[in-house]
């Protein structure tokens, strides 16, 4: 008997993702297709009848506007929402910007493939020279960070040592209090809190591209161990769709 | 010497305005036109360029959905928000839902002038047989309050409200605005009022007078005792806004000024 429910979203397409750019911690906006699909998921949660008592998300507009049209759909604005830049996506380092055909044509295929397949070796860092630097770096948002604690660059390991002390000193304690939980953020720091429930390998997490905008839905046992695997809500054909695009990513060729 | 700034927001246009039906705690959403109120009032902050610290709105929809706009158009998405039913709008009890014509029928012309006007008249409490009590009372976040359910308000004036409002802004509100961070609360006509009645001691008859625009924010700048260092600032188009005032006005004529 699962003791607690946890749900996640992963928000959808940013104008970044539709021009194939690495995001990372740019404040991307959503693009209408990421509008929809946050509604989407809105209203699969509505549907369900899902209730929280608390959300979470990163300090970045396309995660937490992505919270903001699934509140409007559930009703449930009033909820407390905590930002955390620990949820923020991944950070691309000197790769932020840069589009595949950039990104190859820069550092070579062989570079990008290493970093594509590599747990733990981060791209260039991002230095006071990069478009962006001023942007991101000097953003007031992050005027609470240490030094240490600014990223220039993020492996994946990175992220998720960021991002769980989070998921362990902040959410943890509200789950284990009875409090209904949902976190809308990104790819890899959503990775991070996956891998850490799962007790996946390295491997397995980096094969692991979790569908955007459909709600994720872990029921926990008392020691918050997922009692089976994560499920997807939505309509039948949304569900079946990315249930199997998931299934195919281990068997994908690189 | 001006030390703080802080910035008050009456959210715009919700579905009942548009009826003159008092809404109070009944939670609509925003109307079309109370959508742009809100994005413009939004844009107007970013291009005077104000950068907000940290966010306080009610637990009633229609303020949190005007500050998520505002701070959108500003890009400011990230800066915390806290919400809290003592920022609410004015409990109007069993006047809830009523418009002027069924209010003057029920009530007469008098009563309603004087529940309206008078800073400390209640007027009569909401009971279960009001056709909105069950939605209001029923809805989960009000067991989600810092009092108990059976302990918030059936009915309010202006005093009762600044009677509940006042304890938060002194444990919540003032030391943020101590740190130095500038704050933006974005809430009701008659809890904001409530709060200026409080910065600007503004006087029991007085406050019948003060009238605030939807829309609109209102900057006052506060010296280190957080008294304000000059009158509040409406910013934006003065035309528009006096026209806006007005329009507030003329909603609370029995007649509509033609």
């Amino acid at each position: 008997m699962a003791a607690y429910k946890l749900v996640l979203i992963r928000h959808g397409e940013s104008c970044w993702n539709q021009e194939n750019r690495f995001c990372g911690w740019f404040d991307a906006d959503l693009s209408e297709t990421g509008e929809r699909e946050a509604r989407r998921g809105g209203q699969a949660l509505k549907d369900a009848g899902y209730e929280f008592d608390i959300c979470y998300t990163s300090v970045l507009k396309r995660a937490i506007r992505t919270l903001w049209f699934v509140l409007d759909s559930i009703d449930q604005m009033w909820l407390p929402v905590q930002r955390t830049w620990r949820l923020n996506e991944r950070h691309y380092g000197g790769l932020t910007g840069l589009n595949k055909a950039e990104t190859a044509a820069k550092h070579g295929e062989a570079q990008v493939k290493i970093w594509r397949r590599s747990f733990d070796t981060p791209p260039p860092p991002m230095d006071e020279g990069h478009d962006f630097y001023q942007a991101i770096s000097k953003d007031r948002r992050y005027s609470d960070l240490t030094e240490e604690q600014l990223p220039s660059c993020e492996s994946l390991k990175d992220t998720i040592a960021r991002a769980l002390p989070f998921w362990n000193e902040e959410i943890v304690p509200q789950i284990k209090d009875g409090k209904r939980v949902l976190i809308a953020a990104h790819g890899n720091s959503l990775r991070g809190i996956v891998k850490h429930l799962e007790g996946m390998s390295e491997e397995a997490i980096m094969e692991l591209n979790l569908p955007t905008g459909i709600p994720i839905v872990y029921e926990l046992d008392k020691n918050l161990k997922p009692v089976g695997p994560m499920q997807f809500l939505g309509d039948e054909e949304t569900v079946k769709k990315a249930m199997e695009a998931v299934a195919a990513q281990g068997k994908a060729k690189k | 010497m001006s030390k703080y700034k802080l910035f008050l927001l009456r959210h715009g246009e919700g579905a009942w305005n548009k009826e003159n039906r008092f809404c109070s705690w009944v939670d609509q959403k925003l109307s079309e036109n109370g959508l742009k109120e809100a994005q413009e009032c939004g844009a107007l902050l970013k291009e005077q360029g104000y950068k907000f610290d940290l966010v306080f709105t009610s637990i009633l929809s229609r303020s949190i959905q005007t500050a998520w706009l505002v701070m959108e158009a500003m890009g400011q998405e990230w800066v915390p928000v806290v919400k809290s039913w003592r920022l609410n709008e004015r409990h109007y009890g069993a006047l809830i839902g009523l418009n002027r014509a069924e209010m003057a029928r029920e009530h007469g012309e008098e009563k309603v002038k004087l529940w309206r006007r008078s800073y400390d008249i209640t007027p009569p409490p909401i009971d279960e047989s009001h056709p909105y009590f069950l939605e209001i009372y029923n809805d989960r976040r009000y067991t989600t309050c810092d009092v108990p359910k059976e302990n918030l308000p059936r009915a309010e004036s202006l005093k009762e409200v600044l009677d509940r409002l006042l304890p938060y802004w002194n444990s919540t509100v003032v030391p943020e605005i101590r740190k130095g961070k500038t704050i933006l609360i974005s809430a009701h006509g008659n809890s904001c009022r409530a709060l200026l009645k409080h910065l600007e001691g503004v006087s029991d008859q007085d406050i019948a007078k003060v009238t605030l625009p939807t829309g609109v924010p209102v900057l006052l700048e506060l010296d280190e005792n957080l008294r304000p260092t000059k009158p509040r600032q409406l910013l934006g188009d003065q035309e528009k806004i006096q026209a806006a005032i007005k329009k507030v006005e003329d909603q609370g004529k029995a007649k509509p000024s033609t």
